[in-house]
């Protein structure tokens, strides 16, 4: 890639909408921005828009409403064709195929292929070239998806709940394959997953959904930051209520996630949240849930971190 | 071949990045290398019945001028002589093999279009849309248009030659063996008769595949495109049936009235499509008018509508070109929702 690529972000939304037949919309309003190569995390609820994002990103669908750029071009370019992997959640590939033919297909149909990426992944999974697609477990098959997804040499990476069905071994060598691929080629990759302990560790950047709208845009360490886990006895002090996102009494005691990375007065413990913790925090309460705030002023009071940085 | 289909993305895929392992060459590649890998079955089906259909036919060829020699060299050919002891088993053994052509050979081709459009036509995107493989396929970097083309024109090039083989061979025996046989009685015209021979096959082959491949396309359930397309194809060749006198302009004869005759009579093998009597004051009354009229006494001729033999390929020139047309235009529909599918 050139400079001036890496420059672009990678994923560019405005006001970017989704509705489907029959009056749904499954994404609306969404503006965030994803810059060149980093692992994105796509998270949220079921049903909370983020295949259709991704389906949005990969050009397999086309927007409503809004703007999509992909590296750093208009989202129905064709020449994004060769650029963008995609690897979707019911990983489909031809059950009369063999290994071997799946591994060729993307070889033939891909001028980037990398065929040494491509047997690595399937390699490691110990996998019988000769064996049918069909006769495969549905981990195996995934491997053989991700296979194909990578030895196309992509410059981003679209990964719809990519590790579901497989063993935490697997994930954790697959995983660990996605990094290298991202670490040594500078790809950018969006994983999408509500398996929360698969993405901590891995993702640098978090795109956090909700009811079809972005709640949580931005670098995951500033996300982190401008966080803090508060804990303290029910009644001592008031809460910031308007920054709080979260509040939970257990007993006599008080946990609270607030949107600041400044210091709360009071008599709290604070600490940094972890990912998973700012996470279910924030799929626990959906948006319509908090008091005070509309869906708007959620979706924009955090603002893209990494386009103001 | 690789680089026709791929386009120019090939080459400008090498500029950043290493080939892919050297392949032998003249080997299928890229996107023809898939569609014959998808089309494997199809190929090896194709070829088992379109040998199986050879077989039966030479040997329905075999059997029938093998004992017409017989007959031949035993003085039975002429029909006066069917009665004799050593001429009945000649000619029932014609008669089987000419029976085995009219009752299976021809209604196996007169369904196979059927046949085609619901277990090839139907199929081919609706299963890729039923399994998801089409996200496959377009996340790879080819055009989704270029892959429907080389996908169809693979499934085309290898069904539509084997059922021009199969018509070829099927008016042969039809010519040879059946209508110019000893015992042979098979006009063109019959509804199971004429869709068997010349480029009828063909041309319904390709209407039923196109026809197929899009109900495939709108429905996207291959059960439901099997039967949706099954449906449609027998509901077109009955529509096809019932517009086919009016393809060619018929032949308008009035012939003197012959109460033994009972009315017109078309000439041999030709097809009939209307009839009737001239009554005295010269109008033409239709087919039937006479059962319980007094007039028909008085008639002064029959007249007949019809389509004599030399009709035959006429009409079927300009039926092939309808159904090459209708063709044509689902194709169109599907390469245009393909191609608005994903850009």
């Amino acid at each position: 890639m050139t400079s001036e690529a890496d420059s672009r972000p990678a994923v560019e939304a405005v006001g970017l909408g989704k509705r489907y037949r029959g009056d749904r919309w499954a994404l609306r309003d969404c503006s965030f921005t994803v810059p060149a190569g980093r692992i994105c995390g796509v998270v949220g609820a079921n049903g909370a828009g983020k295949s259709t994002l991704l389906t949005l990103a990969a050009r397999l669908i086309k927007p409503t409403a809004g703007e999509l750029r992909v590296l750093g071009e208009p989202s129905g370019t064709p020449e994004l064709r060769t650029r963008v992997a995609y690897v979707t959640q019911e990983k489909p590939l031809y059950p009369s195929f063999t290994v071997a033919d799946t591994l060729r297909l993307g070889r033939e149909l891909n001028p980037r292929w990398d065929e040494d990426v491509a047997q690595k992944v399937v390699n490691l999974g110990e996998l019988d070239h000769r064996a049918k697609i069909g006769s495969l477990s549905g981990g195996q098959r995934t491997r053989v998806a991700l296979a194909v997804a990578l030895g196309k040499r992509a410059d981003l990476l679209l990964l719809d709940e990519p590790m579901a069905d497989l063993d935490p071994l697997a994930r954790h060598e697959l995983m660990g394959a996605l990094m290298a691929e991202a670490a040594d080629r500078g790809t950018t990759i969006l994983i999408s997953s509500h398996i929360l302990p698969e993405l901590d560790g891995v993702i640098d950047h978090l795109l956090l959904m909700q009811s079809g709208r972005i709640r949580l845009a931005g670098d995951l360490e500033e996300i982190l930051d401008g966080h803090q886990l508060l804990t303290g006895a029910a009644g001592a002090a008031q809460l910031p209520d308007e920054l709080a996102v979260e509040k939970r009494v257990r007993g006599r005691q008080v946990t609270a996630l607030i949107r600041t990375g400044e210091a709360v007065a009071g008599p709290w413990e604070a600490t940094r949240p972890s990912l998973e913790e700012l996470l279910l925090a924030y799929l626990r309460t959906p948006i319509a849930d908090r008091p005070g705030t509309t869906t708007r002023t959620a979706g924009s009071a955090e603002p893209d971190r990494e386009a103001a940085a | 071949m690789s680089t026709s289909l791929l386009s120019g993305r090939a080459a400008q895929g090498s500029a950043d990045g290493p080939a892919g392992p050297t392949r032998p060459a003249r080997r299928p590649t890229g996107l023809l290398w898939l569609a014959l890998r998808q089309s494997r079955s199809a190929i090896r089906v194709t070829a088992a019945l379109l040998v199986l259909a050879t077989v039966v036919l030479l040997t329905i060829h075999f059997v029938v001028q093998d004992r017409a020699g017989v007959m031949e060299q035993r003085g039975c050919l002429d029909s006066s002589f069917w009665g004799e002891r050593q001429c009945w088993p000649l000619i029932q053994r014609i008669e089987l093999a000419a029976r085995a052509f009219t009752d299976l050979v021809q209604p196996a081709v007169f369904a196979l279009p059927v046949v085609l459009g619901m277990f090839l036509g139907g199929p081919l995107l609706a299963q890729e849309y039923e399994r998801g493989t089409i996200r496959l396929v377009l996340a790879q970097s080819v055009a989704p248009r270029r892959w429907l083309a080389a996908r169809l024109a693979v499934a085309g090039l290898v069904v539509l030659p084997a059922v021009g083989v199969l018509s070829l061979l099927t008016t042969w025996v039809w010519w040879t063996d059946v209508i110019h046989g000893p015992a042979g009685f098979d006009p063109p015209f019959q509804t199971s008769t004429y869709p068997a021979l010349g480029l009828a096959p063909f041309a319904w082959s390709l209407f039923g595949l196109a026809l197929g491949v899009l109900v495939g396309e709108l429905v996207r359930r291959t059960v439901t495109a099997v039967l949706v397309s099954g449906v449609l194809m027998v509901i077109a060749s009955v529509v096809m049936r019932l517009v086919r006198p009016y393809l060619w302009p018929v032949v308008d004869a009035v012939v003197p009235y012959d109460e033994s005759m009972g009315g017109f009579m078309q000439p041999t093998n030709a097809w009939l499509v209307e009839r009737g009597i001239v009554l005295p004051d010269g109008t033409r009354a239709p087919d039937g008018y006479c059962v319980a009229s007094y007039e028909c006494d008085e008639a002064v001729g029959a007249w007949g509508h019809y389509h004599p033999v030399s009709h035959f390929v006429p009409i079927q020139l300009v039926e092939t070109g309808i159904l090459v047309v209708l063709a044509v235009i689902a194709l169109a529909v599907v390469f245009r929702r393909i191609a608005r599918a994903s850009g």
